[in-house]
């Protein structure tokens, strides 16, 4: 485990500590290389790139959105109701998503 | 003189001076670029690296504002995997080995893979991947991509039904080789299109390839054709193409993709076919060699992986595990070889991910 | 056509991979009064050495070494009974190569490459194949007590590595291991591990591999 975890605390966003995911979303959704990724997200979020690896801004910002926080906050949106609201924030689909929605009658 | 402690390429405990590291960076550096026929590093980005490897502390760490998603592939086998995949052996369902990783550990992205890890066997299980797929997706936030090893020796006798290359080609029996190759390929890429068709209509992010090309050029053939087809298929699939090796190996030799030739290419070459195939992300590799300094590694894959940087179409999250990306051979890298190399990766060959 | 040139001609029938020139070069070699050592060592090695060079700069592919190995092949055909001629009927030529994957290791074609590249330099091959036991080698090696053998393992895992360790200690135990010489190879196989575990040799690859096992048998 000391590899991963390594790689995290040397180079890494930290996931939903800060915006790692939403960076890496980008990357992978529009094949974004990574300024334009940090762009476009910090932009949608309305904060400057270096804030998006910052977990004091992230925080705060990511229980006002409703796109999940690390710590289990009690009736805070999770797992898909997260993932919803990321796709309004960054105006994309998410496959999990959209199979949730297909689901419902 | 004063000393500093470096490792070796299987993670031994060295002491150099400044000048051998120099020294070290700018022979590994000089492989990389006859090897590639790429450009050195530039002086700048050499003493960049001396001042990396020479940092006191026992960690280093990436400039503030610097900081690039890390992409965690082997899915959860390195929590509840024995052993042989390097795992430490926790019991725990996959959905608490994924969680794990985006909750506790921070992981920007994640995969779910089998224990078996390859796409073949996960055939027979395929329900069982789709059911745990959906329970993932329900509860995680981070990208989650199913990942597994095209691993084409798997059609090869005695796992599969095509005779064995490597016996066909020490009986001399050329033209056969070839052709088992060629017909294990296309099954490979009707094995993966199909678990993939699956595990996308359970809600995956997408796929990820992990070492593409172990099995020679024949497993890059049947996986650019799979991610053709996945991308042809699901316009909007999250598709990671990482490698095994630095070099494709010629097994068939002649191979082509898009007219050029698979065989023996290296990162900087192999970028532009994987984005032309569609994928979202390439993870290109370099190799670590156990008996060279991790400066002479270091020096080497940096130079390689710069370049695979500047001539991807895609965005590059290098593979950074054990034995790959200027990282020791070693099976509990130590701490201090990774988090130089992840930082050399991040700042010199401006790597969009890990 | 001088020594040179035939030995010349000799290295370019590997390195082009003339099969059939290759077996014709060595015939015209022995019968203009080359022996059987100087065509290995002058014509047909060297031609090894660069196609070896050629493979490990992706010049080449496993199609073409192989090619390459069945024209060294097709010469020893002819030199391995002239070499018996040279040096007695009872001389055991190059030797014999017992080649084998480590216990809890399945990855072969490094295996397989090098096992082909000895047989192609005139050694005479037993295969174990993948996953072998240690008490399975110790037995095999016991077989050939006081011939001359080499022990060619490899592993691509640091976890199958380790297995080597125990090979080298229980041939020691069993008082053969000065009845063998021992090369290991495969990824995480370093120079360092080779003089830890106290093996005679690795190679960076499989022509090399070659190389070195007939430069420790001598």
């Amino acid at each position: 485990m000391g590899m991963p975890i390594s790689h995290i605390m040397t180079s890494g966003m930290s996931g939903i500590r800060a915006a790692g995911d939403l960076v890496a979303r980008m990357e992978f959704a529009k094949g974004m290389r990574i300024g334009e990724a940090k762009d476009y997200v910090a932009k949608k979020l309305d904060v400057t790139t270096a804030d998006l690896s910052d977990e004091y801004v992230m925080r705060e910002l990511r229980e006002e959105l409703g796109i999940g926080v690390i710590t289990s906050v009690a009736g805070a949106p999770k797992g898909i109701a997260a993932k919803m609201n990321i796709e309004k924030l960054l105006d994309l689909k998410i496959n999990s998503c959209e199979k949730f929605r297909g689901q419902l009658k | 003189m004063t000393e500093y402690k470096l490792r070796m390429g299987d993670g031994k405990r060295i002491s150099m001076t400044k000048e051998q590291i120099i020294a070290d960076l700018k022979e590994g550096m000089a492989d990389a670029a006859d090897l590639g026929d790429i450009p050195d590093l530039s002086e700048d980005e050499i003493d960049k690296l001396v001042d990396i490897l020479t940092m006191p502390s026992r960690m280093v760490g990436v400039e503030q504002g610097m900081e690039v998603p890390v992409t965690h592939d082997i899915g959860t086998i390195r929590i509840d995997g024995d052993q042989g995949n390097s795992g430490v052996g926790i019991p725990s369902s996959r959905l608490v080995g994924a969680m794990m990783h985006e909750r506790a550990f921070g992981a920007d992205t994640m995969e779910l893979g089998h224990i078996d890890y390859s796409y073949k066997p996960a055939k027979p299980v395929i329900a069982q991947e789709m059911q745990t797929m959906e329970v993932c997706q329900q509860n995680m936030i981070v990208p989650l991509l199913y990942g597994a090893m095209p691993n084409m020796g798997l059609y090869y006798t005695p796992d599969g039904p095509f005779e064995n290359p490597g016996d066909l080609m020490k009986a001399f029996k050329i033209d056969e080789a070839r052709e088992s190759m060629e017909h294990s390929a296309e099954h490979l890429t009707r094995d993966i299109v199909w678990i993939m068709q699956r595990m996308m209509a359970s809600g995956s992010d997408g796929v990820n390839f992990d070492t593409i090309g172990a099995a020679g050029d024949g497993d890059m053939y049947a996986s650019l054709h799979a991610i053709e087809a996945l991308r042809k298929q699901f316009p909007d699939i999250y598709i990671e193409a990482g490698m095994a090796g630095e070099l494709l190996l010629g097994m068939h030799g002649e191979l082509e993709y898009d007219g050029v030739t698979l065989a023996g290419l290296w990162p900087h070459q192999q970028a532009p076919l994987v984005a032309k195939a569609g994928a979202n992300v390439f993870g290109p590799v370099v190799n670590t060699n156990t008996s060279k300094s991790s400066a002479w590694n270091l020096g080497r894959a940096v130079t390689f992986i710069k370049q695979a940087v500047k001539d991807s179409p895609l965005p590059c999250h290098v593979n950074m595990g054990m034995g790959v990306g200027g990282i020791p051979m070693l099976e509990t890298p130590t701490i201090d070889a990774v988090s130089r190399a992840s930082k050399a990766m991040v700042e010199i060959a401006g790597v969009d991910g890990i | 056509m001088s020594n040179q040139e035939m030995l010349d001609k000799l290295r370019d029938t590997i390195v082009t991979q003339n099969i059939n020139g290759c077996a014709e070069a060595t015939q015209e070699a022995l019968d203009s009064g080359l022996s059987a050592v100087e065509i290995i060592n002058d014509g047909l090695s060297p031609g090894m050495k660069i196609i070896g060079d050629k493979f490990e700069a992706a010049e080449v592919y496993l199609p073409q070494i192989m090619m390459s190995a069945k024209a060294m092949n097709a010469a020893m055909e002819i030199l391995v009974p002239v070499l018996a001629e040279e040096k007695g009927a009872d001389d055991e030529g190059v030797g014999l190569a017992v080649t084998y994957v480590q216990e809890g290791d399945i990855h072969d074609i490094g295996h397989r490459l090098v096992t082909t590249m000895l047989e192609a330099n005139g050694f005479r091959i037993v295969d174990m194949g993948v996953d072998v036991p240690n008490d399975n080698i110790v037995e095999e090696i016991e077989k050939h007590k006081g011939k001359k053998v080499l022990l060619v393992g490899s592993a691509l895992m640091t976890t199958s590595m380790l297995g080597q360790k125990d090979t080298v200690e229980m041939l020691a135990e069993e008082g053969l291991r000065d009845s063998v010489k021992i090369m290991f190879g495969g990824a995480p196989v370093s120079d360092a591990w080779i003089a830890e575990i106290g093996a005679d040799a690795t190679a960076e690859n499989a022509a090399d591999a070659a190389r070195v096992a007939l430069e420790i048998m001598k």
